[in-house]
């Protein structure tokens, strides 16, 4: 290839061609290339006419998942989130610009100093963490300079607009008038009984209402499903394990148990064979029956430990390095090692017990663990199966055959069914699968989570339909007979209401007193009756204000008498800084708002 | 190919007439060119060090107004400031936002006409359209607050799109205080829907429309 290139770098083109490069790199560095071949793909939006790189997303979205922000599977949504902050913050950085706002470079370093983020435990800034903080950010300390000024830019933006909202004292007050007034009133319910006819429908009433309320009397696209379930747990029963396995288990246990250890060190200075010969001694010494404790005390150099028998306490590997852990890991209670090299120092380590509760105390533990894995490599070779037979058959039922599981069949179930199985993710989603749904064919096997395989078939499907009358006359009847009730004891409390407003007396209305009702709703009146109390206008010149509410199962009448007010409270202070901070809001939400309108945004 | 032929001494002839003809303007080009670039990077470093005493008083204005409580020589020093950045950065967005929140300091002082006054002032030197939406709807309210509901009403018309909501429920509250109940209920009715649309709460637009029994009248 090169030899080609050299053969022809005698031509004309070539030297051209050469000729552009030498040119481009001298000026403009190896990026124009690049860039120049790059370049159509390499952005994600133009705001503008300033752009977004693909690269600066990839950045932003890697940075969110380190930081946890953004969960790994949900990379798609946040990357499209992540795109519209960055347009969102690139409108704000322009019009801060537009608008003279900058930063120099002394106010910046300023601001990196008095950030505690990087500084040491005494409060002063400390290079290293700040480039160690910066790194595991994955910023360098140019991109990050430049960040922190477009951030602070916008933080001054946010303070000129939203931290000078403000709330006026009239507008508190007239806010926490409402909130603290209170209604008198009198009501009386009215239900059914009270009708002097009881609601009767023709048939042709119950056709109109069904024709009119098609939406109630709709069934979504539902399927018949035949499917195969292979679990694990149900594959874990029977299976002999014998006593010997049993113990090969335990044994392997005890082996990686965690160890109470106590040592001997010495350290190996500038004379090893003097330091190992030492230790050669101190290790005849035990074999010649010398108490551990006592060898440790006159020869180990590890002062924390020499005095107290060498004791080291329990350790898990990983702790004072391969050689020791090695070592360590390969002798049983009471044992003392050989010679071990660490590197600094040498060492005679004894295990002084094991951190292990007895073979029969861990019988059953065993024998589950052990069952179950052996009915893991009995799944995964039914699993593998499952996996070959269903793709290669026409139907479901030779696949349970051959793995000797139960062929399963539902009723007619619809996407959104609630059935604990058939709701777990993905398999209504396959069932619905053209290639399921459509062409008939076996799902692919579903992965509901560790132990639960399934693969399914679509038995009998029929398309979403409006129920005939004749299938749902009785609902049809139900809500019609509430509706016509519910407007038969509307026109009777309307009448009734128009009798009392005339100041006339209507007989057997029960009326109950709810006095001093505030918004805040007693729980014993219903929720509806005191909203509704509060909707009606306030009594002038003494005189009621009737209305009526919809409650459950009837109409309630209502006699507004008087309207009032509780003390104030603390409420004034928490209403003015809520209404505060939604002016707040809505002041950088609408700067941003009327950004995004007036702007030139390209998303590629 | 006469040219070709013609003797060095002809080509230097012409040469020298050239420069005869066009030397001084060529001169005088390259001195112009070399004193623009000059003033450009003069006025750069001046806009620079301008834009960055802005910063500073703003900075430091925010900080001083984001006290919760400020004393007289707080707000002797907050006003300074603001003098300094009207004065000397009169087009930069720093003064126009310092403006802003002197209204909110005034208003925490209870200095309504104070308030009015810097908010004015945005309305009468920005040339952005938002910001000067943001100035008059709060003074909008300013207004309500001392009584001048027509002030208010007026400076209410035609609010930017983003603002639409929030200028609809003062509205509102100016109709309320001139007893114009249909008028308001069609207002705070506008907000409501607007705030909707838009998924910008507005506080307590649910309590006044259902005090002035908007739903028995409709």
């Amino acid at each position: 290839m090169l030899q080609r290139i050299r053969d022809r770098s005698h031509g004309w083109v070539a030297k051209t061609i050469v000729g552009f490069i030498v040119v481009t790199f001298a000026f403009f560095g190896v990026e124009s290339i690049i860039g120049a071949f790059t370049g159509s793909s390499d952005e994600v939006a133009t705001v503008n006419g300033d752009k977004i790189s693909r690269q600066s997303v990839e950045t932003e979205v890697q940075r969110a998942i380190r930081s946890g922000q953004v969960a790994p599977e949900q990379e798609r949504e946040a990357r499209t989130q992540i795109i519209n902050q960055m347009i969102d913050s690139r409108l704000l950085d322009q019009y801060a610009e537009e608008g003279g706002l900058h930063l120099s470079d002394a106010q910046l370093d300023q601001l990196i100093v008095s950030l505690p983020e990087f500084q040491d435990d005494k409060g002063r800034f400390d290079a290293d963490v700040f480039r160690n903080r910066l790194a595991s950010a994955g910023y360098s300390p140019t991109s990050f300079r430049q960040q922190l000024s477009s951030d602070t830019l916008r933080e001054q933006l946010r303070q000129g607009f939203a931290s000078s909202a403000f709330v006026l004292p009239s507008e508190t007050e007239a806010l926490s008038k409402l909130q603290r007034q209170t209604r008198s009133f009198r009501y009386a319910t009215l239900s059914s009984a009270d009708l002097e006819t009881p609601v009767t429908l023709s048939d042709d009433e119950l056709t109109a209402w069904y024709d009119g309320h098609q939406e109630n009397y709709r069934r979504p696209a539902q399927v018949k499903l035949a499917y195969v379930l292979l679990d694990q747990t149900e594959l874990a029963e029977g299976g002999e394990v014998t006593d010997e396995t049993l113990q090969a288990e335990y044994a392997a246990k005890r082996a990686e148990a965690p160890r109470e250890i106590a040592h001997i060190m010495v350290e190996k200075g500038d004379d090893v064979a003097a330091s190992r010969s030492k230790l050669e001694a101190a290790r005849e010494q035990l074999a010649a029956g010398e108490d551990f404790a006592k060898v440790a005390e006159s020869v180990s150099e590890d002062s924390s430990t020499a005095d107290k028998g060498g004791e080291l306490g329990v350790i898990t590997r990983g702790i004072f390095g391969e050689e020791f852990d090695d070592a360590a890991f390969a002798l049983d209670e009471g044992q003392v090692s050989d010679i071990v090299d660490t590197g600094d120092s040498l060492h005679l380590i004894k295990v002084t017990g094991l951190d292990i509760a007895s073979f029969d105390d861990m019988r059953d533990e065993l024998l589950t663990d052990a069952r179950q894995s052996a009915s893991r490599d009995a799944f995964n070779e039914k699993a593998q199966q499952l996996k070959d037979e269903s793709f290669a058959a026409d139907d479901l039922k030779s696949v349970a055959k051959d793995l000797d599981l139960p062929l399963q069949q539902t009723d007619w179930v619809a996407q959104d069914t609630d059935d604990a199985l058939l709701s777990e993710p993905g398999v209504m989603s396959a069932a619905f699968d053209d290639e399921v749904l459509k062409e008939g064919y076996n799902s692919d096997v579903i992965e509901l989570d560790d132990s639960r395989r399934l693969v399914l078939r679509v038995a009998e499907q029929r398309p979403a339909t409006t129920l005939a009358f004749d299938e749902v006359k009785q609902q049809v009847q139900r809500e019609a007979t509430a509706d016509k009730t519910t407007n038969a004891l509307k026109a009777l409390a309307e009448s009734d209401l128009k009798t009392l407003s005339d100041g006339q007396q209507v007989d057997g209305i029960d009326w109950r007193e709810a006095k001093d009702v505030s918004r805040q709703a007693d729980s014993q009146l219903p929720q509806s009756l005191v909203k509704q109390a509060f909707a009606l206008a306030h009594p002038q010149g003494g005189k009621s204000v009737y209305g009526h509410a919809v409650l459950k199962n009837g109409i309630a009448l209502i006699e507004l008498t008087d309207v009032g007010e509780s003390e104030p409270g603390e409420m004034d202070q928490f209403l003015s800084r809520l209404a505060s901070r939604l002016q707040a809001q809505a002041a950088v939400q609408g700067l941003q708002e009327s950004l995004r309108e007036r702007a030139d945004i390209e998303r590629k | 190919m006469a040219e070709e032929l013609r003797s060095e001494e002809e080509q230097l002839d012409a040469i020298k007439r050239w420069w005869g003809e066009n030397g001084k303007s060529l001169i005088a080009g390259v001195v112009l060119a070399g004193a623009g670039v000059f003033a450009f990077k003069a006025w750069q470093n001046y806009d620079a060090s301008q834009s960055e005493a802005a910063s500073l008083r703003y900075q430091q204005l925010v900080s001083l107004v984001s006290q919760p409580t400020l004393d007289d020589a707080g707000t002797q020093q907050a006003r300074k400031l603001i003098g300094e950045l009207e004065s000397n950065h009169g087009d930069s967005l720093y003064t126009q936002m310092a403006h802003l929140l002197d209204a909110s300091m005034s208003v925490k002082a209870e200095d309504l006409d104070m308030a009015a006054k810097a908010l004015q002032s945005v309305r009468d030197s920005s040339d952005d359209s938002y910001l000067q939406g943001l100035a008059s709807l709060r003074l909008a309210r300013i207004e309500v607050g001392r009584g001048d509901n027509d002030k208010a009403l007026s400076l209410l018309k035609n609010p930017p799109a983003p603002l639409a909501a929030q200028a609809a429920a003062v509205r509102g509250d100016a109709l309320v205080a001139q007893d114009k109940r249909d008028e308001a209920i069609m207002a705070y009715q506008e907000a409501s829907s607007l705030s909707q649309q838009s998924g910008q709460p507005i506080y307590g637009l649910d309590l006044k429309l259902a005090d002035l029994a908007a739903e028995s009248s409709s």
